[in-house]
């Protein structure tokens, strides 16, 4: 086997209760590598299209990659599934240790399949697994169940797991692990709780190796030292992601009331940007395992009804999706809106999404106060956001409704709330403005929906500057090929498993150079990038086996018909004839058909034989 | 010789783990947490700081030993280990009131912090520079300046 991976794959029938483990192959290694990689190709040969996400069929695939487990910086997991949020692929990630503590308990995969009858939870001590009884721990929210399950068998396991959200199917409930760090988007918790899982507790005490072990500690703490002294390094150290609010506000940007606005006004008179923010609440940094970067800000609330909340992330996604997005300046309730996301287990992007889609049907008149249990939905409601955000994750009330995720919850509600729910495939949108052109073009093409981390042109928007070029803003023209470049790069880091957060510490080279050390054998540039190439054509095939297509591939109407009103980007919007230009583009870039579908030749020439003779393609 | 020992520094410290990643790739050519000899500690959400053996004027580590495995260097202060000795019964890390010995899982016997010949690699790694190598002398001055600046802190926001 090759040296950093434990070599086996474990797989967990709840319904049976059957627990095998496998052989990792070495064919998935080298044509996958890892995490996103290897679980991208089980999903698309275990989970076909007849299997609804919340069928016992669905699987959950916790993926560590070649990098979990080392000095070398690295995220902890991701897990893929299809997601009962969009019915599409999905994979979400997570820091942390639980990763590490897998691998080191000897699996690189973990496959979860099937459907207890009762809540169980999984005990996972090296080679001894076992599926234990979680009546006790089901009811417990996220914070709760780790607490119990490590007071239980020592607090040197680490809990991936879910809370109440997750069991009760709430459609955008995540898997949280270590104390909040979490895999957000797209639904993990809400497959984890359809599976009657409650969480995966796991102890690990063997050792990662890999080959030359000196010299690759050398070579990295080079990298780490090189990698500090870059600014962004510094700010994102000092900040967090949190950083972005200024230069999205400087570009009037900043994503205000469900991206009707540019400018936060309440946040300008107070004049409150992230340094006199976090100074009020920051107490300590903190780290996923191997990061150098501590991107996690320890908050706690000062003042205020929530006064004493703690939270780990104060991060830029969760902050804009209670704050801004909703008109809300309350920092306090922000902070609460986080912790209460935390506790219960819910993708605070999609929670905020949905509360805002709700605003936005109250303003309009399309749902009133009689029917919502007489909640007042003004914007900037604080007190009404955190009711609001309570009952979405118990499904009470209204919150049963907007539990659904804004697509599922805009039918139901139906009367023209269509066309106010804001979404790409199902998923709501990350907190920047797809007016943003190239941005707009990356989360429109993104796999699992409306994503930022996959393109990551939010950071190369605001950069004007990829590869040392500067890349015009205000044109679309040169970014389908940065995209799918970023892309196809960005599926091998999923692989490995590096944070978004590296992408100035690892360029291709780099991680060229990584791998005869943590794989045994060198993978030039070229073939690295062939394999992101085969990684996304898979994923896509796996989309369209589900009924993607380019239809699927347009932000929401309102940024090509309403321009932002006022401020530095006054007038920016999207323009459609640019739009289905650079989409051409992209699809003829990534030798996609003009309905972007994945080409046979195209298929073939990433060895992805079995795809083109896939039935229901 | 001036006694030296690791300091973790609480506030610096963001709990990263790359000190344990650092010392088991060092004495051990493996990764491993459980084969570091600085151990991180985590008290969430707010506590992360790192610890190894204190190197204690009267270690009680030493002092239970029932097979005289375990002596403290009159050189440097670190504690040494005679492997042939130690039969690996854990007195001494019940006796340790910081975690600071542990039991290699192959060799079945005692392993401790022996600051890498004074130049702990630890240190060297560490990415927040929460680290540090001090005297009795270098800490009780830290803890002076320290308080002295809260001090003046509280003196001029008032």
């Amino acid at each position: 086997m090759y040296p950093s991976y434990a070599g086996k794959i474990l797989h967990i029938d709840l319904t049976n209760k059957n627990i095998i483990i496998k052989r990792l192959s070495k064919e998935l290694i080298r044509n996958y590598i890892g995490g996103k990689g290897i679980a991208a190709r089980l999903l698309y040969d275990e989970v076909k299209n007849e299997v609804s996400p919340l069928d016992p069929a669905n699987k959950l695939i916790f993926a560590t990659g070649p990098a979990t487990g080392t000095i070398v910086p690295h995220k902890g997991y991701n897990v893929t599934f299809k997601s009962p949020l969009t019915g599409i692929y999905a994979c979400s990630s997570s820091g942390g240790f639980f990763g590490d503590k897998m691998k080191r308990a000897g699996y690189d995969i973990i496959v979860i399949s099937g459907r207890s009858e009762n809540p169980v939870y999984l005990l996972i001590d090296d080679d001894d697994v076992q599926i234990l009884k979680a009546d006790h721990l089901w009811g417990k929210d996220s914070f709760e169940t780790r607490s119990v399950i490590q007071s239980d068998h020592g607090s040197d396991v680490e809990v991936a797991r879910i809370g109440t959200a997750g069991e009760k199917l709430v459609k955008f409930a995540s898997i949280m692990n270590d104390y909040s760090r979490t895999a957000g988007r797209c639904g993990a918790g809400a497959v984890m709780g359809s599976k009657n899982l409650k969480a995966i507790a796991v102890r690990g005490t063997n050792p990662v190796e890999v080959e030359r072990i000196d010299e690759l500690v050398e070579f990295v703490n080079s990298l780490i030292i090189k990698f500090k002294e870059i600014p962004s390094s510094k700010v994102m150290s000092k900040y967090g992601p949190l950083s972005m609010v200024d230069p999205y506000h400087e570009f009037g940007l900043l994503v205000t009331r469900y991206w009707h606005e540019g400018l936060f006004k309440p946040f300008l008179k107070r004049e409150l940007d992230v340094d006199t923010i976090l100074s009020k609440v920051k107490v300590k940094d903190k780290a996923c395992s191997s990061c150098p970067l501590n991107c996690s800000k320890i908050c706690v609330s000062k003042e205020g009804k929530y006064a004493g909340t703690i939270v780990e992330g104060l991060d830029f996604e969760p902050f804009m999706s209670f704050g801004p997005l909703l008109y809300n300046d309350d920092l306090d309730t922000i902070m609460k809106c986080i912790e209460i996301c935390d506790r219960m287990g819910m993708d605070a992007i999609s929670t905020g999404n949905t509360i805002a889609f709700a605003m936005e049907c109250y303003e309009k008149g399309i749902i009133t106060s009689e029917e919502i249990g007489g909640l007042e939905l003004d914007w900037g409601n604080s007190e009404v956001i955190v009711q609001l955000t309570e009952s979405i994750g118990r499904r009470e009330g209204f919150g049963d409704v907007l539990a659904e995720g804004v697509r599922e919850a805009s039918r139901k509600i139906s009367r023209g709330a269509e066309k106010f729910a804001m979404h790409i495939k199902g998923l709501e949108l990350p907190m920047y403005d797809p007016r943003a052109k190239s941005y707009g073009l990356a989360i429109a093409v993104a796999d699992r929906g409306a994503c930022h981390c996959q393109g990551e042109m939010h950071v190369y928007y605001a950069r004007g500057v990829y590869k040392h070029r500067i890349i015009s803003r205000d044109s679309l023209q040169e970014w389908p090929k940065i995209i799918k470049e970023i892309e196809d790069l960005g599926a091998v880091k999923d692989s490995f498993i590096f944070c978004r957060f590296f992408r100035d510490l690892y360029d291709e080279e780099t991680i060229s150079k990584l791998t005869p050390y943590l794989m045994g054998v060198e993978i030039s540039i070229k073939e690295l990038k062939l394999i992101g190439e085969r990684i996304i054509n898979l994923v896509r095939a796996f989309n369209v086996r589900e009924g993607v297509s380019r239809k699927d591939d347009y932000p929401p109407d309102r940024f090509f018909i309403e321009p932002i009103p006022e401020g530095p980007a006054k007038g920016v919007i999207l323009n459609k004839e640019e739009f289905e230009t650079a989409l051409d583009h992209y699809y003829e870039l990534r030798e996609w058909n003009h309905d972007g579908v994945p080409r046979n030749e195209t298929l073939l020439k990433l060895g992805l034989h079995d795809v083109v003779n896939d039935s229901m393609l | 010789m001036t006694e030296v020992f690791i300091i973790s520094d609480l506030d610096k410290c963001t709990g990263c783990g790359i000190c344990e990643f650092a010392c088991s790739a060092k004495k051990e050519k493996k990764f491993n947490p459980l084969l570091s000899c600085i151990r991180l500690v985590k008290d969430e959400p707010l506590i992360t700081m790192s610890l190894s053996c204190r190197l204690c004027e009267k270690p009680p580590c030493v002092a239970v030993c029932p097979t005289k495995a375990l002596k403290k260097s009159e050189n440097t202060g670190v504690i040494m280990v005679k492997e042939d000795r130690c039969i690996g019964c854990r007195w001494c890390l019940q006796a340790c009131p910081f975690g600071g010995l542990g039991i290699h899982p192959t060799k079945k016997s005692v392993f401790v912090c022996d600051l890498c010949e004074g130049d702990p690699f630890c240190i060297k790694l560490c990415p927040k520079e929460a680290l540090e190598l001090m005297t009795q002398e270098t800490m009780e001055e830290k803890a002076r300046i320290s308080t002295v600046k809260k001090l003046l802190q509280s003196i001029s926001s008032t």
